[in-house]
């Protein structure tokens, strides 16, 4: 026991509460995610972090309002987790208001990346309002002037033996009450209670600020408003590692409307702040910023650098994962190369970020609204670049309008500072379409040789996959320039290389890998290396039940080991689906199938059917069949949501998506050069989610795209004979494949 | 300048005449519900209604537009606050994700139902192909309109 300490939390606590503008009296429920929740983000690795870091509060009237524990990006977490709070309260998810945190609401949110927020989340915030609704009914008991244990539930409140109802807004006072988890009665949480039928986990409900999405309410950072404000942007690196040589301003510090011009040589900075967009961008066109740019670079460097043939044919790859002394020079019964490009996040939003400098307390201090997936990092690094201490930095989180593992970094934050600290009024900075293609942590081409040994039966006794890749989590989003550099030679990256080893049972197998250091901005993307991975590996698998004329389930079934029963059954359900709509036997339509598992945790079976369209020489993906497990389900239309939206960014990286390399770098500077999917490409869907309440949440933002991938690979192949061992697929060569077919 | 937005008229100063229709809308006037996607006609995610069509505001003058009757999101529904039958269908299809291309998607397709009541399968995809969505809500949009247009043509019957 530390009494010392405990005071100056709480004290601590009530500042915050004051600060989010949470001083209406009520009942507040402070909870904490423990350090060994946490994997080993940017966030988490601040020293400072003692204490956490969300609130449930019960409001006079008896609402209940809780704090985000996640970033909001379209993930739907927040939905989930406020079922829950609704499960453990006996309220309607849909009377919860759930709001986004600022840095000044709680000490700690974990960046939300790695499909974790569920999980992560899922039982501290159930426990905590567990013991709010124990609280509450002890309360309640004192008032009636009986026995808690005396007194049943009901929606919003409680009843006693005669049928009296006590609601929340009779319990609650008029005084503002914190209280710590470690205060409260004990209490079972229901939402964990397997035995226990559930009211509000599990059920179809509105997505959290649903209802202002429809009806254009402000909830993105570029909709921030302030009076009196400005519009300022930097002026984007041409290629990754620029540097700033000279700048001419052509003139435009003296161009009407144009407040500000910004060059910070040391920081690699030059912006325009200005009194209105068209302005800012007339000006902008107007300065020149002359950079010292590293060499440059073509597809065919690229390729070469990547090119696994190429790697493996100079000897063994940089890391040895796995080997069991696999015989190299063996026949294999399936041997097949993969390829996949440069992929780009392309969100429709851009990034944004509004700061206002202001002063409080006889100090300068500073708001941002920014929509990121790391709010604290923002404020550190903020608080960084202009020598403060962290309290002086406010970040208001906003949604993000699409994630994707592209918003985790201090980007256009930085930005806003630069420009912000410059001018006496508040600037709202927006990235151009160009400047978010620039500035880009892609997901790092790779290249992958899969080579599979099997008996006649399709039992796999060796395995042998070889691949090169472009570095995936060893960027500045996990460390600072200075040191990446080293930690790149020492370590492979452990990014690039998940879901490299197979599930399946094997015999012997040999895992190899060599990361190299690409001359573009690389980073963290939906699944990191698990897609390509899963692609290579899945559809080696694929053929190996072709090449035996096996049944593709069966075999990756015959394959299992039975500690993969969950993936059996995912598989076996799959077959009972896909079964139900028999394949026209004459046309060119084909199925494809494929299982992943994502972080050892989330089972997935997918299956597509896809047709090749004579007339207009095109493939049509007809239907999605997905059956996914990630343990306990809270809100099954989310999953099915985020499996739709797997679903489709793998049909895009199949059929169009890939940034190409031209004139020196990446030639991608929006969506008419890298295509998405539209709504042309959208299948019928078939999902089925496995729940299991006794099984702890897994993510559920990936997993699909894992298996997606390699499924739509498998049945373009299973249609059209077509192998797309490079995506995107080559039209010419899928004609010319259905042409020698006749 | 004036515009007339939503059914009410309002003043631009003379300082924003050159800005494109949505950065008025936006940063002048204060409806933020029409997005700043692309910013250059390749998303749909700015659409907003001029009389009655659907527009993208980020590829048109606001000076242009001066004499148009332009409706954002937030005017789409009525004015005692019951939403348009294609907002509703959105709620009740749950399709916004992100939700950043979602009041683009809206009006767009409220647009294609005043058009054309009744749209196939391949009217909706011609009709709403250019509007971008990265979080793939695609197929939920497609179920979305048919639902508004059922419900609305059973009001129109009634
Ligand atoms: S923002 Fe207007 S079309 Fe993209
Ligand atoms: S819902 Fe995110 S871009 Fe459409």
């Amino acid at each position: 026991m530390k009494p010392a300490t405990q005071k100056k939390r709480r004290f601590t606590r009530r500042g915050f509460l004051k600060a989010a503008g949470w001083t209406a009296a009520g009942l507040t429920v402070t909870y904490f995610v423990g350090r060994e929740f946490a994997p080993v983000m940017a966030s988490m690795r601040a020293p400072d972090f003692e204490e956490g870091t969300a609130w449930i509060k019960v409001d006079l009237d008896g609402t209940v309002r809780m704090l985000s524990p996640v970033h909001e990006m379209g993930q739907g977490s927040s939905l989930g987790l406020a079922q829950i709070v609704a499960e453990e309260l006996n309220v309607d998810v849909e009377d919860i208001q759930v709001s986004l945190p600022s840095t000044n609401d709680v000490t700690r949110l974990q960046v939300t990346v790695g499909s974790s927020g569920t999980s992560n989340n899922a039982r501290p915030l159930a426990e905590a309002a567990a013991g709010l609704r124990e609280e509450l009914r002890q309360r309640a008991a004192k008032q009636v002037g009986l026995d808690a244990h005396a007194l049943g539930d009901a929606k919003g409140g409680f009843t006693t033996p005669e049928g009296q109802v006590v609601t929340f807004a009779d319990i609650v006072t008029g005084t503002n009450e914190v209280i710590d988890l470690g205060d409260l009665p004990d209490a079972t949480s229901y939402t964990f209670d397997p035995g226990r039928e559930k009211v509000q986990v599990g059920k179809t409900a509105l997505q959290v600020q649903g209802r202002d999405i429809v009806t254009g309410k402000e909830v993105y950072a570029l909709d921030v408003r302030l009076p009196n404000m400005t519009y300022g942007r930097g002026v984007p690196a041409p290629v990754a590692g620029a540097q700033i040589v000279d700048v001419d301003d052509g003139g435009v510090s003296s161009m009407p409307g144009v407040i500000k011009v910004v060059v910070d040589k040391e920081r690699n900075f030059a912006g325009i702040v200005a009194e209105t967009p068209s302005v800012l961008d007339a000006a902008l066109e107007q300065m020149t910023v002359q950079w010292d740019s590293p060499s440059s670079y073509t597809q065919k460097d690229i390729d070469a650098m990547i090119d696994v043939d190429i790697a493996l044919s100079a000897g063994e790859l940089e890391s040895i994962l796995e080997n069991d002394d696999v015989a190299q020079d063996q026949v294999w019964t399936v041997d097949r190369r993969q390829d996949l490009p440069i992929v780009e996040h392309a969100t429709i939003e851009r990034r944004s970020a509004v700061i206002q400098f202001s002063e409080r307390d006889g100090r300068e201090v500073v708001e941002i609204w920014a929509g990121t997936q790391d709010m604290f990092v923002n404020q550190k690094k903020a608080a960084a670049e202009l020598g403060w201490s962290t309290d002086r930095v406010t970040v208001h989180l906003m949604r993000v309008g699409g994630g994707f593992g592209g918003r985790a970094t201090y980007d256009v934050v930085r930005d806003a500072v630069l420009l912000g600290r410059e001018v006496d009024r508040p600037v709202k900075v927006v990235w151009s379409l160009r400047d978010e293609f620039l500035a880009d942590r892609t997901r790092p081409p790779s290249s992958h040789r899969v080579r599979i040994k099997a008996d006649d039966d399709g039992k796999i006794t060796e395995w042998w996959h070889a691949f090169v890749s472009g570095h995936v989590m060893f960027n500045d989003f996990l460390l600072p320039e200075g040191g990446l550099s080293l930690v790149r030679k020492l370590f492979h990256d452990i990014g690039a290389t998940i879901g490299s080893h197979p599930f399946y049972t094997v015999d012997r197998r040999r895992i190899e890998f060599t990361d190299v250091e690409l001359p573009f901005h690389v980073g963290q993307w939906r699944s990191l290396g698990a897609t390509p991975n899963s692609l290579a590996a899945e559809a080696a698998v694929e053929e190996l039940a072709r090449t035996l004329n096996l049944d593709p389930i069966s075999l990756r079934i015959q394959n299992l080991g039975p500690e993969q029963d969950r993936l059996k059954t995912c598989l076996t359900k799959l077959k009972t689906i896909c079964a139900a709509r028999p394949l026209p036997e004459d046309a060119e339509v084909g199925r494809g199938y494929a299982a992943a598992i994502f972080a050892e945790q989330t089972h997935v079976a997918m299956a597509f059917d896809v047709s090749y369209e004579k007339e207009n020489e095109q493939i049509r993906i007809d239907r999605c069949y997905c059956v996914l497990d990630p343990g306990f389900v809270f809100s099954p239309d989310q999953v099915k949501a985020q499996i739709e939206g797997c679903t489709m960014m793998a049909i895009g990286q199949v059929l169009v998506e890939g940034a190409p390399i031209d004139d020196g770098s990446i030639s991608a500077y929006g969506f008419f050069d890298y295509p998405i999917a539209t709504i042309d490409h959208a299948p019928e869907f078939e999902i089925e989610l496995i729940s299991d309440p006794s099984v702890a949440p897994s993510g559920v933002g990936e997993a699909a795209l894992i298996a997606a991938l390699p499924a739509l690979v498998n049945a373009i192949r299973a249609a059209t004979g077509y192998r797309a061992n490079k995506l995107p697929i080559d039209e010419d060569d899928l004609v010319a494949t259905m042409n020698t077919k006749g | 300048m004036r515009l007339f937005v939503n059914g009410s008229e309002f003043d631009v100063p003379d300082s924003w005449q050159d800005e494109t229709l949505l950065m008025v809308l936006r940063e002048q006037l204060g409806f933020v519900g029409p997005k700043l996607g692309c910013g250059q006609g390749e998303c749909g995610a700015c659409t907003v209604h001029i009389n009655g069509e659907a527009a993208r505001s980020c590829s048109i003058y606001a000076i242009d537009v001066q004499s148009d009757s332009i409706t954002t999101i937030e005017g789409l529904a009525s004015a005692d606050g019951v939403l348009h039958p294609v907002q509703q269908a959105w709620l009740d299809e749950r399709v916004a994700q992100c939700g950043y291309c979602q009041a683009g998607q809206i009006m767009q397709a409220a647009a294609l139902l005043n058009e054309e009541p009744n749209p196939d399968d391949q009217t909706i995809i011609d009709h709403m192909s250019n509007n971008l969505c990265r979080c793939g809500t695609y197929k939920r949009i497609n179920l979305a309109i048919k639902n508004a247009s059922q419900v609305m043509q059973t009001r129109k019957a009634s």
